[in-house]
Formats: structure tokens, sequence, C-alpha cells
């Protein structure tokens, strides 16, 4: 165990028991097991957010019996991370050109007591997780949502003032600065030749067409639009993390969610490109491909990131994750995918490499 | 024939007038069009020109920068399609008084139409349909919309056919105008 794995360990060992004093009196324990606190939750300083540091635990409404999600911190950012993730929530629902094809679980608790921060929601049950649904259903729901995910658009002085500095904003001059600093992560701290090489090429490319991050900017986007950040319900898609809408290109949730199916379903990929494709401009196809290029290079420079917290096999891990990613994107630059091949030794390398409470937190995550 | 097209949206903006006001700019390639618009960056359509007026400024600005780009743009407009928000018909209007250009009023937008059936923008949308030479309603569903290309969805020929039909009819009620 390194130094970040055991103050991680000592943070919960001291702060649930806290927590729990704090929701007893409104009838709510917590779970035994807590899954989201185990394997590398410890490394996890959100990819998207703000990187608050905070717990999510699962407990139980004694007098409904029903499953509870509480998501609790005493640090400042992870604070301010639960308080804007709430204001965001609310605001959503307010907004008359909103996101009308989401849900959000019920608020139940909201605490500020004692330089704590508590938020409790129900928690949604879903018949199956989003990648265990057939490849129709996944399309149809992913296709919905991320077609939602355009319908807000700030555009006029009115939309600016109002709503964007709740959700926060980025636009062509924010993405090319943070790529810039992906590629400083990279030079200084991995020192990989080949990969700062690929980052340079995306670089070029981003700088290049920066009219066209520009010509789709804007729009509230989900920044970290992943199925463990939302579940469905019959027929209800609900989203769970609202501390990642921004505006921003529009291709931002897109970009992130492909990403995400290289690895999980490329089949499921796939489709949504050939769906751009079809029917959408070939402007806009572009604008989602600079995207991908921008959210690979943050996946690389995260994971370089992790590496001075990480020992071991969870470093050896990482490094290969690095080396994936790269992979990944060295393919996107040239408009493919990434072989098959390449997908399924990764995904060998890395079951062996993780440990096992990592392995048990991943079931059923996706 | 010149001819200006008038609309609050344009891609990558979403909303009705949008993705119509782009697809009929494409089809009337024969004729040589300006799509005015308030937008930033629009999408391109081949062989047609765009004047976009940035929305971000407050509204009194952009209404004047709109009617002083429609002032100058109408000068050889031979046909002026205005499709209905206020932000476009109040500037029609205003410039109708001054040239009179062929004109014709297209509620492309429901809920603009909606919008116009009381307050100021009621007696705008009624001054400048007296000034239009037609106006045109567009049709709800989705007939002259494209339909989307979806992988586990049979391509339905008949709604290809009706949608060209509904479009050729279109466009030979714009050019007897």
């Amino acid at each position: 165990m390194n130094h970040s794995q055991t103050s991680w360990s000592e943070y919960l060992k001291s702060e649930l028991p806290k927590i729990a004093a704090f929701v007893a009196p409104y009838g709510i324990i917590l779970s035994d097991d807590q899954p989201h606190t185990k394997g590398e939750r410890f490394l996890m300083q959100a990819l998207t957010t703000t990187s608050g540091q905070k717990l999510i635990l699962l407990g139980t409404e004694t007098r409904t019996g029903k499953k509870v999600v509480i998501k609790a911190t005493n640090e400042l950012a992870g604070r301010q991370e639960i308080a804007h993730e709430r204001t965001c929530r609310t605001l959503l629902h307010k907004v008359d050109f909103s996101y009308d094809t989401f849900y959000s679980p019920n608020e139940i608790i909201f605490l500020e007591k004692k330089g704590y921060t508590i938020f409790v929601t129900e928690f949604i049950e879903q018949d199956s997780s989003f990648l265990a649904r057939p490849l129709e259903e996944q399309f149809s729901f992913a296709l919905k949502a991320l077609k939602a995910q355009e319908r807000t658009r700030a555009t006029t002085a009115k939309h600016l003032a109002q709503i964007k500095r709740v959700f926060g904003s980025r636009n062509s001059d924010d993405y090319l600065r943070m790529f810039d600093a992906f590629l400083i992560t990279s030079k200084v701290k991995l020192g990989v030749p080949e990969v700062t090489k690929t980052l340079e090429q995306a670089f070029e490319r981003l700088s290049a067409n920066k009219e066209r991050i520009t010509q789709y900017g804007n729009f509230l986007t989900h920044t970290d639009f992943v199925p463990h950040n939302f579940r469905i319900s019959g027929d209800t898609f609900y989203l769970l993390d609202f501390s990642s809408l921004r505006f921003g290109n529009k291709h931002e949730g897109w970009a992130r969610f492909l990403n995400f199916m290289t690895l999980y379903n490329p089949v499921l990929e796939e489709l949504l490109i050939s769906y751009m494709e079809q029917n959408r401009s070939t402007e806009e196809r572009k604008s989602l491909q600079l995207m991908r290029f921008f959210r690979l290079g943050e996946i690389v420079a995260y994971y370089t990131n992790t590496l001075e917290k990480s020992t071991n096999n969870l470093r050896t891990l990482n490094q290969t994750r690095i080396n994936f990613w790269a992979e990944v994107l060295k393919a996107e630059l040239l408009n493919t995918r990434v072989s098959e091949e390449i997908v399924a030794t990764y995904k060998n390398t890395r079951d062996e490499l993780r440990s096992d409470e990592e392995k048990m937190r991943q079931v059923g995550l996706h | 024939m010149k001819i200006l097209l008038l609309t609050p949206l344009f891609p990558p903006d979403t909303g009705d007038p949008a993705a119509y006001v782009k697809e009929l700019a494409a089809r009337l390639k024969a004729h040589e069009v300006t799509v005015l618009m308030y937008g930033y960056l629009p999408e391109s359509v081949p062989h047609v020109a765009t004047v976009a007026i940035d929305k971000r400024q407050l509204m009194p600005a952009r209404l004047l920068k709109y009617t002083s780009a429609l002032w100058r743009h109408s000068r050889t407009a031979e046909l002026i399609i205005i499709n209905n928000a206020p932000s476009t018909e109040l500037p029609a209007l205003l410039v109708s008084f001054l040239r009179p250009n062929k004109m014709l009023l297209c509620d492309s937008d429901p809920i603009a139409t909606t919008a116009a059936r009381s307050g100021l923008y009621r007696i705008i949308h009624q001054l400048l349909k007296r000034r239009c030479k037609k106006t045109i309603i567009l049709p709800d569903g989705t007939v002259y919309k494209k339909p989307e290309v979806l992988p586990f969805t049979e391509i339905d020929e008949d709604i290809y056919t009706k949608r060209e039909t509904w479009w050729d009819n279109h466009l030979n009620e714009l050019s007897n105008i």
C-alpha cells in the first residue's frame, strides 16, 4: 500500500463514522459495503470536474427501506463541487429551453453542518447496466441523450448573463490553453517522445481548426457523459452527475462517450460515428473529431499525473493506460479506429494488473 | 433571380427554421441566394452567401445591425423570403416602408406563430403580412424535414418520395410569386 492509499484508508476510517452520525437523525443508515470507496477510488480526482475530494456512499432510508446515495465531504473544493452540482441540477430544471429528456434522482437531504456538506438523493435501480443492454437499445438511449445535450445553446446576451455564470464555460482559447498544459505534463512528467509527438500533432490540428471549435461552441454539454454517470429505469433516463455540465463545444460530451466506447463497445462507437457522418454536416463531423483529440489528450495527461501517486502494479497499469490512449489518439489523428488487437491486449494487461478490489468495484459499474 | 432569405436561426443553431432555411437555400441553387441570419459562424452551403449578425450583442444593437444589413442587401434583391420571428419581421417591416421589394412571409417556426397571436408582435406580424405578396405556413409534422438515417431502422422510400414531392411543390409555389 503506497502513501496515497494509506492516507485514503485513514481518511475513510475517520470520516465514515462522522457522516453516519450526520445522517442518522434523518433516518438514514450507511450500508456495510461501500463499493465506491474501494480499488482505485483513492486515485480519482474526477477527470472533468473541479476535482474536489468527496465520498460517494450508499445507504438506506429506514422509513421506506429505499436505497440512497450520499455525497459528503468537509474539504473546501469538494464542498463547492457538491453545492455547485446542486445549483446546476436546480437551474437545469428551471430554464425553459433545457434538457427535458433528463430526469434527476429526487433530493432527500441537503445539509451544511459543522464544516461538512452532505447531499442525499434517491438511488435509481436499473434493470441492467447500460453495456449489458442490447446494442440497439444502447444506440437508441445514447443518441437520445446526446441529442438532448444539443438543445441548449447560450447564444444571446440574455442567455449568457443568466446561465453561463452558473455552469461555467470553455471557448476555443480555453481548449487550446488546456491542451497546451496536457502537452507540458507529458513532456515534464512522462518524457516519452512518441507520446509527446502524438500530443504535439493533435495540438497542431486543434490550433489550425480553432474556428471549427468556436463554431459549435456555447452549447450546454455534459463533459463526463459515460454510463456510470447516468442510469436508465424503464424508459426514463436519469442523469447522476450534474457538476460536469458546462457551456462549451457541443461535441465534448459526444467525444467523451465515444472515447469510452473505444474501450467498452467499439461497435457502438462506429454506429454513432456513422450516424454523425450520414446525418450531420461535414463541419460538425470535424468538430467532433477535434473534441476527441482534446479529450484523448486529457486522458493521457490525467494518467500521467497519477504516476507519482501510484506504485508497483498500479503504476505499470497507469503507464499501460497512457500508451493505450496515446495509440487511440494516434489512430484518431488518421481518422481511423484503433485495432481490435490493441484493445484486446490492453484489456488483458489491465485485468492482470488490476487489484481484486478494483475488479469488484468495476462489476456492473457501466 | 436574386433571393434574400431572412431567418432568426441557422445551423449550428437548432430550432425549426434553422434546418428548413438551410435546406431551402441549398435547393434554390439555380438562383443567387443570400441568407441574412442571427448567429455566429454559420454552417456553409455551397453557392450560398451568408451574412450573420452576432446575437451576443444586446437586443437593440443586434436589431439595428440586422435592419442595416437588410437595407444594404435588399437593394438588389428580387425576392425576400422572411421566416417568422419578431427579430426578422420588425426589420423587414421597417425596410418595406422605404423599399418596395417583393416579399413572402413564411411561418416556419411554430413557436413564433403562436407568439404572433397576441401583444405587440401580433401587430408587427399583421402589418407585415399585408405588405407581403403571400404568406406560407409550413405543415406540421416532418414531411419536409430530412429523415434521419439510423442503423436499426429500414429506410422508408415512401417518406423520401413524399418529401421530394413536397419540396418540388414548395419551390414551384415560391417561383410563382
